[in-house]
């Protein structure tokens, strides 16, 4: 990745710099989850046969590299663990809608039901 | 070969407490009430413990003025029941040493609240009127 | 939140046996099997004494419900919550197996609310009671430590060591994506294993329980130690005399290699609290 982007918030503001790592940190989780996506459809495409062994060496380099790159940028701005956590969140929320199609809206919680005449 | 016997210390009793929010008889009568929000009960109690155990777990440092005698309770039993004890007995003793109310709200209470909440999250508000209980409750 | 409907339902004193007055809710713990009143030897919510309330063969375990719990306090709902648990613990010791109620909750008015409306249903309950007479629920959870599922995962699977053996054999960029290949195998191959521990599990324990529920892990957050490595979270309602055979029954589970087995109890029986059919048609 050759190319800056500069979200700002500099030593001097503690309120910008926490700023700043929340958005580099949802920023990298993204790039972390679209990398992990590339590097399934890599494998899958090489164990169907569809690329030769040039083209594997290839895709295979150049996703160990931004790989490498990923982990390089969340050591440097130090997001590697608030990645781990908002990745292990999205994990969560994917999970309970999933779970919340099986349960029956109509279950009722003892708040639901307290009346206020 | 005779199998584990079940046991009831204070990590299985964490878990138990859950539990207490989720199962249970649900009294949907109009005559029922609910004392505090119990969605919000569950997932501060889920925080609490985590935090505890975590904390405790890791060796973190919290905030001048912690005690960390409680911390380390809360994360791990300190002794197990005696024969003829129940865990409630244990627990007795720790409930025994959490600090008292008064109508005024102890600032040791406060300061210990504001702890915890800085140990689970340090971005968030620690407004010490928050964490004191209902003045008219206990009287000790 | 019900503070003003609890002053307006305000129904005098007098007939609260435990003494307290202007109190407008009664917490409630648990139903238990009994004919008559009592007061229990064990501290309520808020250090309130806790009195059994008996109406037609079955009693109410409450007590003077607090105004209100501040839910922002993680010490005030620990309290709340040890309180409850002590409770039910107790009234399980002087009645034999309790209908556990769900915690927070509290009937409005005083002691005379909560019989009428315990009276309304005492059939039901009743039933429920002798029901679960002689039970108890225990807590099993299996885990299985990561190096030892994946060797398991490996004796199952013969593709497995073909693919490690190819990450080793291929060039870098195709190594990369060896890696990737294996680990995602590895995975589906762990995940496979564990899932038949579970089921193992899950037969053994239903071999001796009455009945077996999952207990689901609430929001990823674990409290007991290693339920990271849980293959298995259990519920298992089983007589008292059956204990024994359900540790036996976990025994072999337990011998496997790099598997825990943790067996708690005995606790009141929450996960298998029937519905009471209250919907809203309440008195």
């Amino acid at each position: 990745m050759s190319e800056r982007i500069d979200v700002g918030g500099g030593d001097e503001d503690p309120e910008a710099a926490e700023l700043r790592s929340g958005l580099v940190t949802l920023v990298l989780s993204l790039v972390e989850i679209v990398d992990e996506a590339l590097e399934r459809e890599a494998v899958r495409r090489m164990e169907s046969g569809e690329l030769d062994p040039e083209e594997i060496e290839r895709l295979g380099t150049h996703l160990a590299t931004l790989n490498e790159e990923i982990t390089e940028l969340e050591r440097r701005e130090n997001v590697e663990d608030s990645v781990a956590e908002l990745r292990g969140q999205l994990d969560g929320v994917v999970d309970d809608a999933l779970t919340g199609l099986d349960e029956d809206p109509a279950a009722k919680t003892l708040e639901d039901d307290h009346t206020h005449d | 070969m005779s199998g584990p016997k079940p046991t009831r210390d204070q990590g299985d009793l964490a878990e138990m407490l859950e539990t207490l929010l989720d199962k249970g008889v649900v009294i949907n009568a109009d005559i029922a009430v609910s004392v505090g929000d119990t969605e919000l009960l569950g997932v501060k109690l889920r925080a609490a413990v985590a935090s505890f155990e975590t904390a405790a777990e890791y060796g973190l440092e919290f905030p001048g003025g912690t005690d960390m005698d409680r911390v380390k309770r809360a994360a791990d039993v300190e002794r197990l029941p005696e024969d003829g004890e129940g865990v409630s007995d244990v627990l007795l003793e720790d409930r025994d040493r959490l600090p008292e109310e008064d109508a005024s709200g102890t600032p040791a209470e406060d300061a210990e609240s504001r702890e915890r909440d800085d140990a689970t999250d340090p971005a968030e508000s620690t407004d010490a009127s928050e964490s004191v209980a209902p003045e008219s409750t206990t009287d000790e | 939140m019900t503070d003003a409907e609890r002053d307006a339902t305000d129904d005098a004193d007098a007939t609260d046996p435990a003494g307290a007055s202007e109190d407008d809710a009664q917490y409630l713990y648990c139903l238990v099997s009994t004919d008559e009143d009592a007061v229990l030897d064990v501290d309520g919510v808020e250090d309130e004494s806790v009195s059994v309330l008996a109406t037609d063969g079955v009693g109410a375990v409450t007590s003077p419900a607090p105004e209100t719990v501040e839910s922002d306090s993680e010490l005030a709902v620990k309290r709340l919550l040890v309180a409850h648990q002590r409770v039910v613990d107790a009234a399980m010791d002087a009645y034999g197996a309790p209908l556990p109620v769900r915690a927070t909750t509290a009937i409005d008015g005083d002691a005379d609310a909560v019989r009428a409306w315990l009276g309304a249903r005492a059939d039901v309950v009743r039933a429920e009671l002798d029901s679960l007479a002689g039970h108890r629920e225990y807590h099993v959870t299996v885990s299985w430590d990561d190096d030892a599922a994946t060797a398991a995962a490996h004796d199952a699977d013969d593709d497995l060591d073909d693919l490690r053996a190819a990450v080793d054999a291929a060039s870098p960029g195709e190594s990369y994506l060896r890696e990737r290949q294996y680990e995602s195998a590895v995975a589906d191959a762990v995940a496979e294993v564990e899932g038949a521990l579970a089921a193992d599990a899950r037969e053994r324990v239903a071999g001796v329980a009455r009945s077996v529920v999952d207990r689901e892990s609430a929001d990823g957050v674990s409290f007991a130690d290693g339920s990271a490595d849980a293959v298995v979270r259990l519920a298992a309602l089983t007589a008292v005399d059956d204990e024994a055979a359900l540790g036996d029954a976990l025994d072999d589970i337990a011998d496997r290699n790099g598997v825990t087995v943790k067996f708690t109890g005995p606790w009141a029986p929450y996960s298998f609290a029937p519905d009471l059919g209250d919907g809203g048609d309440g008195e």
